[in-house]
């Protein structure tokens, strides 16, 4: 960014101001021809989509009597939302994931900021080939990864098991009703710990340097360098991890859907997503899971942008 | 290939597997067949024609239909079912059915059928389960097949069958194939343990105890919680009868004195940890068949291969038995099984229907199916095909096919699934793994699936009356 204002000013100067007004008082299409192939595809893959489930909310089949008739398309109004805010289980779902990102959010950002500081401590070796290896695991498609997992924790086949047994820890059921959701928990952080790292460090090595060596001429140790400079500089990244995680966590799919074929606690409404794709694609209901998907992704937009303004509040009072 | 009855539908992974099983296991057998086939294959065309009628006249539109040659498409999953199609288009040179492959029914295939009628494309043909039928049939969705004479066909069939595809002199699907139920045991550790072949529920319930008490880590049997197919088939066989309907409504009978029975009595054996609890068809499952912690599989016929595929190390240790009964009255269930329908959208009815009686009824289609598809026919003179009638090495020699046979005679002909199955044996499946995770029971489970289903139907517009 800097770089190209300032060769720009150094060659052209006062030569291009007017170069442009008259561009525009020409009104070409250009600017609108360039972002065409942008907006066509967004509003043919976000908007058109997005305005066709909130369309399709509104609507249900209604059959009569015995029902061997076929169903009829009626406009419902919003009956669908209230059928979405009365089951039971639906909710149940969205508690679960907002208990799972109230533990699981902290816990992986706080993993990676330590591995981003690690790799970026002054006296860290080898740190390309740590970089690579952290960031592995977010390389693995996340089916694949709950697949490999779900061995792990299977009792009568998972190392994990067997090795608590040899130490007489006794044996621990990594799917039951009240672990799995831990054992999740688990596999996400796994995944996702390298991914968040990754931001951190390329914040922290936005940092310039002289602030540290200032720190260091005045005495503090690397310690304190870490929690009192680097921390507060790498929050910007930190409010980013944060939401990239909020929002991953309230669409938490891939990880319960797998481990759904061996463990028998995790119902068909684990998760809202969940709930929505068995809606639509089990219990042949599009209309009540396109309305479980727009509460959804209103319920994502709001805790995204709700942190969002929370944390910019913050930095602006201090 | 049945399994997907009741089965957790969201669960796309599990019926793939289940289609390689299949094919894994007929294997063998399809090497068998290959060979017949080559030297029958002429005879196929000559044998449809002339031995349908011997079962009643079903071969009439077969031979009557020779005007322009009409395209058919036809949806279904069964391993292999494409050599039967094109048996059907040798010899029906004016009809040619086109076949597209897609997974099976829970696995998707039946929201995409139901969106396709919603849009009025859907197919001329496709598999459905007969689960799956009541939720077509009361959608409008389903060619009655009687004006095309299928009705001649009803005494090629097994008698439950027909009683699931036919509402009065309605017919809506072909039956293809059934999965009637028996006890799968370890004949070498029932030996082992000292224990009786149970002919009764409460003897089952005695060898369960029994063999936790000399060894607490081997169980009677699995429990998984999200499969329903198998707990609906133990209430058919308790005498259960889900959905009734009257001239102008459905009653709704989940929550009926058979299957608070057996809901009682799986609770009995969980409370007691006589049974694991644990998903079936899963890695963990295969592995406690073939080491011995699990002692039986109440399941249906194509269980066999299930068995035989995944836990291949106990070769000669398995045995079949009648499924227990409810006191002296005999009395069996099924679990699994579908059809072949002809959707409304279809512009050749007729030409259709001829397709789905051929495919289900002629002989050398009923042998592919039998050793490409895994299927047990719901023919009965499919059911004598020496394929479905042998004994079978894996189990001992024994010649399993025979105790299925006379199960799937005495499945209740009245029992009829309702017209939401989809949403109530997933409400059951996930009160059910509720109730083993430690909240709430089987029976309280039952209670509140019979509840849920009552409301659902309401609010679908459907007129319906609760008898719980």
């Amino acid at each position: 960014m800097t770089a190209t204002t300032e060769a720009s000013s150094d060659t052209a100067g006062s030569a291009r101001a007017p170069a442009r007004r008259s561009r525009r008082s020409r009104r070409t299409p250009a600017p609108i021809g360039f972002l065409a192939p942008f907006l066509v595809l967004f509003a043919l893959f976000f908007l058109i989509p997005i305005g066709y489930a909130v369309y399709e909310s509104l609507f249900a089949r209604k059959v009569s009597g015995l029902g061997l008739a076929a169903p009829v398309t009626k406009f419902v109004g919003l009956s669908n939302y209230s059928t979405v805010f009365g089951t039971a289980s639906f909710i149940q779902g969205i508690e679960r994931v907002l208990l799972f990102g109230i533990v699981q959010v902290p816990v992986m950002l706080a993993f990676a900021t330590l591995l981003a500081m690690l790799i970026d401590s002054v006296a860290a070796r080898f740190t390309r080939f740590f970089r690579l290896a952290f960031f592995l695991p977010y390389g693995i498609p996340g089916v694949v990864a709950a697949i490999v997992w779900s061995f792990l924790y299977l009792p009568n086949l998972s190392p994990i098991d067997s090795v608590l047994k040899s130490l007489h820890f006794g044996s621990i059921n990594l799917l039951g009703a009240h672990t799995v959701l831990w054992s999740i928990a688990n596999i996400v952080t796994w995944e996702y710990t390298g991914y968040n790292m990754l931001i951190i460090f390329a914040g922290l090595q936005a940092i310039p340097r002289e602030l540290f060596e200032a720190a260091r001429v005045d005495g503090a140790s690397e310690w304190k360098i870490a929690m009192r400079v680097k921390l507060p500089l790498v929050v910007p990244s930190l409010v980013l991890t944060s939401v990239f995680s909020i929002i991953g966590t309230l669409q938490l799919f891939s990880e319960p859907q797998v481990l759904r074929a061996i463990s028998t606690n995790i119902v068909t409404t684990y998760t809202p997503n969940l709930s929505a794709y068995n809606e639509a694609f089990t219990l042949n209901n599009p209309n009540l899971a396109a309305a479980m998907a727009v509460v959804l992704a209103v319920g994502t937009f709001i805790l995204s942008f709700g942190f969002l303004r929370l944390t910019s509040r913050r930095s602006i009072t201090r | 290939m049945k399994t997907t009855v009741g089965i957790d539908q969201a669960r796309p992974d599990r019926s793939r597997k289940h289609r390689r099983l299949a094919v894994g296991g007929a294997a063998a057998a399809s090497l068998m067949v290959l060979a017949s086939c080559g030297s029958s294959s002429k005879s196929a065309s000559s044998t449809a024609t002339t031995a349908a009628p011997a079962n009643g006249g079903s071969a009439a539109p077969t031979t009557a239909y020779s005007g322009p040659t009409v395209d058919l498409t036809f949806w279904s999953w069964v391993p292999g079912i494409q050599a039967s199609v094109d048996q059907f288009n040798q010899s029906h040179p004016n009809i040619h059915v086109n076949l597209d492959e897609v997974t099976s029914g829970a696995a998707g295939t039946y929201s995409k059928m139901f969106s396709a009628l919603q849009a009025g494309n859907a197919p001329d043909l496709g598999q459905v389960e007969y689960y799956a039928l009541p939720q077509f049939e009361h959608t409008g969705g389903l060619v009655n097949l009687a004006p095309y004479g299928a009705a001649s066909v009803q005494s090629d069939f097994v008698p439950w069958t027909w009683s699931q595809v036919s509402v009065g002199s309605a017919v809506y699907a072909i039956p293809q194939d059934t999965g009637p139920m028996a006890l799968f045991y370890r004949k070498d550790l029932f030996a082992k343990y000292g224990l009786t072949v149970p002919t009764t529920w409460a003897q089952y319930l005695s060898d369960a105890q029994k063999l936790h008490s000399e060894n607490p880590n081997a169980y009677i049997t699995s429990f998984s919680p999200a499969d329903t197919g198998q707990f609906a088939g133990l209430a058919w066989q308790a005498g259960a009868n889900w959905f009734n309907t009257t001239s102008s409504s459905w009653i709704v009978n989940i929550n009926d004195s058979a299957t608070q029975k057996v809901a009682n009595y799986w609770q009995q054996l969980l409370s007691q940890h006589l049974v694991k609890v644990e998903a079936d068809f899963a890695n963990g499952w295969y592995k406690d068949l073939s080491d011995g912690t699990l002692l039986t599989w109440p399941s249906a016929v194509w269980g066999q291969n299930t068995i035989a595929t995944n836990a291949a190390n106990t070769a000669n240790d398995w045995a079949v038995a009648p499924l227990p009964n409810w006191g002296s009255t005999s009395a069996d269930g099924n679990w699994g099984g579908s059809t072949t329908v002809v959707f409304k959208d279809s512009k050749h009815p007729a030409q259709a229907a001829v397709f789905a009686e051929w495919l289900n009824t002629n002989q050398p289609s009923i042998t592919n199916l039998i050793n490409k598809g895994g299927l047990y026919p719901a023919d009965l003179q499919g059911e004598k095909q020496s394929a479905v009638d042998s004994p079978v090495a894996f189990y001992g020699n024994q010649n399993i096919w025979s105790t299925f046979e006379a199960g799937g005679k005495l499945v209740n002909t009245s029992f009829k699934w309702g017209p939401t199955m989809f949403t109530t044996l997933t409400d059951m499946g996930n009160l059910f793994s509720k109730a083993t995770g430690g909240s709430g029971t089987l029976a309280s489970a039952i209670a509140t699936t019979q509840s849920d289903t009552v409301s659902g139907m309401k609010s679908q517009g459907f007129s319906v009356q609760s008898a719980g």
